[in-house]
């Protein structure tokens, strides 16, 4: 699934880390994320979209 | 030099020497001066191989992690196998020098020769918080398809051997190592499932 995950972070700023530490996960999985190589589950993915105040049909996009 | 180390050359560092120290302990017991129920020696050397083997694993797989968060989770996991993994070493020991040499009977024989299995079972009880406590869900979900990739060979394993063993054209299988293999399984399946999300 593709996301603007790297764009949101890299306007504010942030580092991977960072962003790992604002959502409560590890480094890892923001670098899996931003790749697209892992899709949040439910809860995270709305985690995601309250620390960018933007919907989560506007961070991730269905390629189906 | 081992500091600088890329985390793909510690993981195969780490597996070597987890080969090397498992195979070690079958040339050991091919030691005849070891040989015997009532030998101090051979029990002492299986308590120093069985330590050695647990700080192995312990500092060895800090080591692999080290430059890197070390997440609550896997802390505590850490924190708590220590107890179960050197109470399975004790009560083993224990179990064996008993059964070999008094000639228990009834309960008391049963509880003596599953004692051992109950370190095992606080084991798999600690494995099973730390997937409960783990919060990173990606963490979560690569140790969940590691546990199956475990759980896949043993019973891969079980299977094949359990009718060779049948056919009688191999021992029958030694069930009591299960809870090894598929600790083996779950730790040498996680590099390949890690490669899929890096």
């Amino acid at each position: 699934m593709k996301n603007r995950l790297k764009v949101l972070r890299a306007e504010r700023d942030w580092s991977q880390a960072d962003l790992a530490e604002r959502l409560e996960v590890s480094r890892q999985t923001i670098n899996a994320l931003e790749t697209g190589k892992y899709d949040p589950s439910l809860p995270l993915a709305f985690k995601i979209a309250r620390l960018f105040e933007q919907s989560i049909e506007a961070i991730f996009q269905d390629e189906a | 030099m081992l500091a600088q180390m890329p985390m793909r050359w510690r993981a195969v560092l780490f597996t070597v020497g987890v080969l090397i120290l498992s195979g070690a302990i079958f040339f050991v017991g091919k030691v005849p001066a070891l040989h015997g129920a009532a030998n101090p020696l051979g029990y002492l050397v299986l308590f120093i191989w069985f330590t050695a083997f647990l700080a192995f694993v312990y500092f060895g797989s800090a080591w692999m992690t080290a430059g890197q968060a070390i997440r609550p989770a896997i802390a505590r996991y850490r924190r708590r196998m220590g107890l179960p993994m050197m109470a399975y070493c004790v009560i083993l020991l224990g179990s064996i020098v008993l059964l070999k040499n008094s000639a228990l009977s009834g309960p008391l024989l049963w509880i003596v020769a599953a004692a051992p299995a109950g370190p095992i079972l606080w084991a798999l009880a600690v494995m099973g918080l730390y997937l409960k406590e783990e919060d990173d869900e990606l963490e979560r979900a690569i140790h969940v398809e590691a546990m199956l990739w475990g759980l896949g060979i043993v019973l891969a394993v079980a299977t094949v051997w359990g009718f060779l063993s049948n056919a009688k054209v191999a021992p029958p299988p030694p069930v009591f190592l299960i809870f090894a293999l598929f600790c083996a399984g779950w730790g040498g399946s996680q590099p390949f499932i890690r490669r899929r999300y890096q």
